[in-house]
């Protein structure tokens, strides 16, 4: 026979220097486990797409760094609860879906926040070697624009265009993380897009003349 | 001409924005973040791994200072001796110069049950009493841990005592309990 082989990895086996990172799943099974450190790969594997996910939903950037660490808080907080049934990283952005939401109803009360720029947050530039610089310049008005309008779209129909065209998770995979028909999600992506489209008309002709 | 939708641009170019969007580098968020996570996470952990001690001692603390309550609900409502079956006019039995020289509870079912109103009321307000003697003031501190304390508000559960002597005031059993 030659060597054993573990079908699963020990409970508190540190990772060989070299070896595979170790799964989302592995990883939560460490954390139910007791082990609170497991925790903390998980966090620097996601912490970027949730704080973006978060930044474009609300344009503003200390909430959504708050945002993005109460998802974490409270993923940690159903780790018992957790199974692997499905994707963690959709079980995660479901968690940071109703959170969004959430934070959706308190803005609509609370009125407008500062936009990124106000708050001197630069969005990362992008690779722009093949544009020219006036392309260049045009992409980057519509970006901006489209970063001022996204927080403008109703929650409901934002929070679908952002799952589906920013984060690309499929329609079926927004059904199940929010809960209602796929239907739903379509007609909700669509109505979210056309809403875009008006607020986007005024700065549109300049970018893409 | 021109139609008012000129200037608007297609589904195809917001989905083509949005997915350029989604394509760039994620903003970084900021210094030290995943360090606060992990605090957060470590203190819910801590918390997580104290609360059946708080919950344990908290009950504890409950119980026994509710045990001489309970006991003495107990013993009020056990069944009276036979004399409450006689018929014929109230007798009173115990009273003074009657055999046995046990506190005086009517043959009548209603002063029964008003004398042994006041017996339980008289009881309780003694037990309070010497819990508060006990604590030296009206609230308690019954333990916790770093970020939490437990307390225990004599006061909110017995807010007065009731006289211990003279006319005793009658009060409903469900009007006891905060």
């Amino acid at each position: 026979m030659e060597g054993a082989v573990l079908s699963t990895p020990l409970p508190f086996a540190p990772a060989p220097a070299g070896a595979a990172p170790a799964t989302d799943a592995a990883l939560m099974e460490r954390v139910r486990a007791g082990e609170t450190d497991a925790f903390e790969p998980i966090v620097r594997r996601y912490e970027r797409r949730l704080y973006g996910y978060f930044l474009n939903a609300t344009a503003d950037a200390a909430a959504a760094a708050d945002l993005a660490q109460e998802t974490f808080v409270r993923a940690f907080r159903a780790a018992p609860r957790y199974r692997e049934s499905g994707r963690f990283e959709a079980w995660l952005f479901r968690i940071a879906a109703n959170l969004a939401r959430s934070d959706a109803r308190r803005r609509a009360v609370r009125g407008p926040t500062l936009s990124l720029e106000e708050e001197g947050i630069e969005p990362p530039a992008a690779p722009s070697a093949r544009l020219s610089p006036e392309r260049a310049a045009e992409a980057a008005e519509a970006r901006e624009a489209l970063r001022r309008a996204l927080p403008r779209v109703p929650s409901v129909f934002r929070e679908a265009v952002l799952l589906r065209d920013v984060e690309g998770w499929s329609y079926r995979e927004i059904a199940e993380m929010l809960g209602v028909e796929e239907g739903t999600v379509k007609s909700r992506a669509h109505r979210g897009r056309k809403r875009l489209r008006d607020l986007l008309s005024p700065h549109f002709r300049s970018a893409f003349p | 001409m021109t139609s008012p939708d000129h200037a608007r641009p297609t589904d195809e170019e917001v989905r083509a924005l949005l997915a350029d969007l989604g394509a760039r580098p994620r903003p970084e968020p900021p210094a030290g973040f995943t360090g606060a996570v992990m605090a957060r996470v470590r203190a819910e952990e801590r918390a997580r791994r104290r609360r059946p001690w708080l919950l344990a001692a908290a009950a504890a603390a409950v119980l026994a200072l509710s045990l001489p309550v309970l006991l003495a609900r107990i013993g009020v409502e056990r069944p009276p001796a036979a004399p409450l079956t006689a018929a014929g006019p109230p007798v009173e039995v115990g009273a003074a110069g009657a055999p046995g020289g046990l506190p005086a509870v009517s043959a009548d079912p209603a002063r029964g049950e008003l004398e042994a109103i006041r017996l339980e009321m008289r009881r309780l307000a003694e037990e309070m009493e010497r819990a508060r003697r006990f604590a030296g003031e009206p609230v308690i501190h019954i333990g916790g841990s770093d970020e939490i304390d437990l307390f225990l508000d004599l006061e909110s559960l017995w807010p007065a005592a009731p006289p211990v002597s003279g006319a005793p005031t009658l009060q409903r059993a469900s009007d006891r309990r905060r």
